[in-house]
């Protein structure tokens, strides 16, 4: 009898797992669609948000069985809807749709850049207090309207906002600092100074075809874009940091130019103050490089060479991290964070100064120490035009 | 809702009553209904969605009022 | 007389404290809030603070060997007096289960089953409380060590998942906060957690080869948990940095934020699983020691036929006692340290000094006795 009885209650606990998901919230994965990007812009009429909403549809992506060339199903489909904020939009969505969208995969927020200029700030509170949303998202901002960037068909991906994934991976293997996912730029925003930079994708027409670039960056500041950085800024942003991974730098003299390759640099920062409580900061950088290319030069010798190109190499890296800083302090923005750093280490001086951070910032003393090295020449030593040959 | 909860108690009712009886122990069974009738009205109230004062909340503005808080 | 009959060891009694304070570790963030980035500060100064504390509860249960605390109440305090402030503890103690039970359904509402009613989630908890009760102390507790086994290694594994993410920056600046904040947070970290291991006075006397040995695994039990809270909150903080503030569960978040190996991610799961694991050893404790409070204040055979109704008046405490989480947060910030110290801290030292007067008392009798 005892033995029938535990029997009887084992059988109902192994039935009774079949209900660990709970009657009310069973969530089949033909009922959700799956977003994979966000898109925010600004609606035409007047004080509300276009939402758009890339979802990936799982069947197309997973299933195999199409020839090649019969582009017959998209991967991913665009939904889009206006109203008054994000929380309004999604919610609007829902009515469209025949199944809740899930946000918890998605993969990348954008901004568009005429909604970014008025404010990004609200729009974060509502993906931060979502359930779904997870911080790990990259955020970006585009120049044109995000439903054109979500339907630009990119070869090699199926779903446009996996293929920008993917593309801010190897904007990262160029520097970190190119990089921003929510949960940095929520850090930078709620911190003095309220600036962050956000990498800005465009759409690049040729003949027939459109294609997606990232290049660039924006300038965030107090939740409002102000401004834009160019490529080559940009790279000076990431040298400043000391966060540049790889990518060539272009070595002018007037006998040649060599392109080198840049190997992590290390990078010290001192700050010093004068009498009023002003700071002077103070950068040192040690670059090291790899030749890539040389161009030029005939009929030198390779330890001439690299004499002159240690040199001049020093005012390339001083050339691109100044003018960075002086477009940051045309647009006032302290997009190095020199006010965060200040506030960590040198604590009560930064208090005396904080509120008048805005009017010191455009005035600022930064005095860079670049020491380079060339540590290597790459898998051959001479170039051809060096040892006086031509190389036909 | 509220049968439910009738359903609830008459169960323990069943499960306990039978072994509170053959014990003989007065003082437990008296002890017993009083936290059963006790429980069984408090669990009908909030059924009914009816306002139970809550001490915690006394006491925080009672703490208030003497000044010991943050 | 004893109601309970068991008996479980030493290390059982220490993995059980341990287990319990380590449960409030995934409720941090009540504390976490006011002082930021630097709580870990005001947190070690309240363990050092708390040390004395543990060391007079000790030595309150050493004083009256065999007797848990309802009984030790009796003999300090006499019959009417006693009872009196055992009842207030029997309140203390059910209020706690309710609060506890409340947040373990808010937390699985919250983030796991949202659409699920929590009077049903808290009622399925409650039913596994009571059942492990009905068998006693040593059936309660003995699994406290797998589960402080399973929540390390959880612990572990997040903190290798989100190595790349923690920046040791992240705790600058220091001591930039009013006094005040300190003052408040070392008070919260005191009473909350710490301070809740009043009740295992109830469960002393049963502790195997007590009180011999009883102030190690005590204070080794207080010591692990709260070691083991410290590690959570520094992860926290080194991994979110100033963006704590704006988490009502910091830990998830970490968690949320982990990759392992670049294909585990999303392991906000295992903090789920790891949260209810915790609470609900800590309900059960707290359960079973107010159910013990209650039938030894009233002088009854056994507790095992009040378990259920008791079990349905904190179910109907726990949805009465705040009206929502905001008034249930602002509250635990501001004047429950205040009310859980008159408890923890004023009512214990208050019984251990009475008992050294009285027994003070007692030795001149016996000495003039003696004499004459």
């Amino acid at each position: 009898m005892k033995k029938a009885l535990r029997i009887i209650a084992a059988a109902m606990l192994i039935l009774s797992s079949a209900l660990i998901s709970g009657c009310y919230d069973i969530v089949e994965l033909d009922t959700i669609s799956i977003v994979t990007g966000l898109g925010i812009d600004k609606a035409d009429e007047n004080g509300k948000v276009q939402l758009t909403v890339q979802v990936g549809k799982a069947d197309a992506v997973g299933g195999g069985g199409q020839e090649g060339g019969e582009a017959s199903e998209k991967a991913y489909q665009n939904l889009d809807s206006v109203d008054r904020n994000i929380v309004g939009a999604l919610d609007k969505l829902l009515q469209d749709n025949s199944r809740t969208l899930f946000l918890h995969h998605n993969q990348v927020v954008i901004f568009g850049e005429s909604h970014a200029k008025e404010g990004i700030s609200d729009d974060i509170d509502a993906l931060m207090r979502d359930l779904h949303s997870h911080l790990n998202v990259f955020v970006l901002i585009s120049e044109t309207n995000t439903s054109e960037i979500f339907n630009v068909e990119m070869e090699l991906e199926k779903i446009p906002s996996v293929g920008i994934t993917r593309m801010m991976r190897n904007k990262t293997e160029i520097s970190e600092a190119f990089r921003v996912k929510m949960l940095e730029l929520i850090s930078k925003l709620s911190d003095d100074p309220c600036t962050a930079v956000l990498p800005i994708i465009k759409q690049v027409k040729e003949q027939d075809t459109t294609r997606l670039s990232i290049q660039g960056l924006a300038v965030i500041k107090d939740g409002k874009m102000v401004g834009k950085l160019t490529e080559d800024q940009a790279k000076g942003y990431a040298w400043a940091l000391g966060k540049i991974k790889s990518g060539y730098l272009p070595v002018n003299t007037d006998k040649g130019t060599v392109e080198l390759s840049i190997k992590p640099p290390s990078r010290e920062m001192k700050v010093s103050f004068d009498k009023e409580g002003i700071p002077k900061i103070k950068i040192g950088i040690k670059a090291r490089f790899i030749i890539g290319q040389i161009i030029g030069f005939d009929g030198l010798q390779l330890e001439e060479i690299i004499e002159m190109i240690q040199k001049e190499s020093v005012n390339a890296v001083k050339d691109i991290i100044i003018s960075c800083f002086k477009e940051t302090q045309r647009l006032n923005a302290d997009i190095f964070r020199f006010g965060c750093y200040l506030n960590k280490h040198h604590n009560k001086k930064w208090k005396k100064i904080k509120d008048k951070w805005d009017q010191i910032y455009p005035n600022l003393e930064l005095e860079l120490t670049v020491e380079t090295q060339i540590i290597d020449t790459g898998k051959t030593s001479k170039s051809p035009k060096m040892v006086g040959g031509r190389l036909a | 809702m509220i049968v439910l909860i009738i359903l609830a108690f008459i169960i323990m009712l069943a499960i306990n009553l039978p072994s509170l009886i053959k014990s003989r122990d007065y003082k437990l069974i008296i002890i017993y209904g009083c936290f059963y009738t006790a429980s069984f009205a408090l669990s009908l109230l909030l059924a009914m969605n009816v306002k139970l004062p809550s001490i915690l909340e006394m006491a925080d503005s009672l703490f208030k009022t003497l000044k010991l808080s943050y | 007389m004893t109601i309970e009959n068991s008996r479980i060891s030493a290390g059982q009694f220490m993995f059980s404290i341990a287990c319990f304070l380590h449960s409030s570790s995934l409720l941090t963030s009540f504390f976490v809030i006011i002082t930021r980035n630097e709580s870990w500060m005001p947190f070690v100064a309240s363990i050092i603070i708390c040390i004395p504390l543990i060391v007079s509860y000790v030595l309150l249960s050493k004083s009256y060997p065999g007797m848990n605390l309802i009984q030790i109440n009796e003999a300090v305090f006499g019959r009417v007096a006693g009872k009196i402030v055992s009842a207030l503890y029997v309140w203390f103690f059910f209020t706690l289960t309710s609060l506890n039970i409340r947040d373990l359904g808010t937390f699985v509402n919250k983030t796991t089953m949202v659409k699920t009613p929590i009077s049903i989630i808290i009622i399925l908890f409650l039913l596994l409380c009571v059942w492990s009760s009905y068998y006693g102390l040593e059936v309660v507790t003995r699994y406290s060590i797998v589960f402080l086994i399973i929540s390390c290694v959880i612990l572990f594994i997040s903190i290798i998942a989100v190595y790349d993410l923690i920046e040791l920056d992240n705790f600058l600046p220091m001591f930039d906060m009013p006094l005040n904040n300190y003052v408040q947070v070392s008070h919260i970290a005191s009473t909350i957690p710490f301070g809740e291991t009043v009740i295992f006075l109830m469960v002393t006397p049963y502790v195997d080869n007590a009180p011999k040995n009883l102030m190690r695994y005590f204070l080794g039990g207080f010591l692990l948990g709260s070691i083991l809270i410290l590690i959570v909150i520094l992860r926290d903080i080194s991994v979110l940095g100033n963006t704590i503030q704006y988490f009502s569960l910091p830990s998830f978040e970490v968690f949320r934020l982990g990759t392992l190996f670049q294909t585990i991610s999303h392991m906000e799961i295992m903090f789920s699983i790891l949260l209810i694991v915790l609470l609900y050893f800590k309900i059960s404790v707290l359960f079973y020691v107010t159910m013990l409070a209650i039938a030894q204040l009233l002088n009854i055979r056994s507790y095992r036929p009040i378990l259920l109704p008791c079990a349905a008046l904190v179910v109907v405490y726990a949805f009465t006692a705040f009206k929502d989480v905001i008034t249930h947060t602002k509250t635990a910030q501001e004047t429950t340290p205040f009310f859980w110290t008159l408890f923890e801290i004023l009512l214990p030292v208050l019984t251990l000094i009475v008992s050294f007067v009285k027994k003070k008392a007692k030795n001149k009798n016996n000495r003039k006795a003696v004499s004459k």
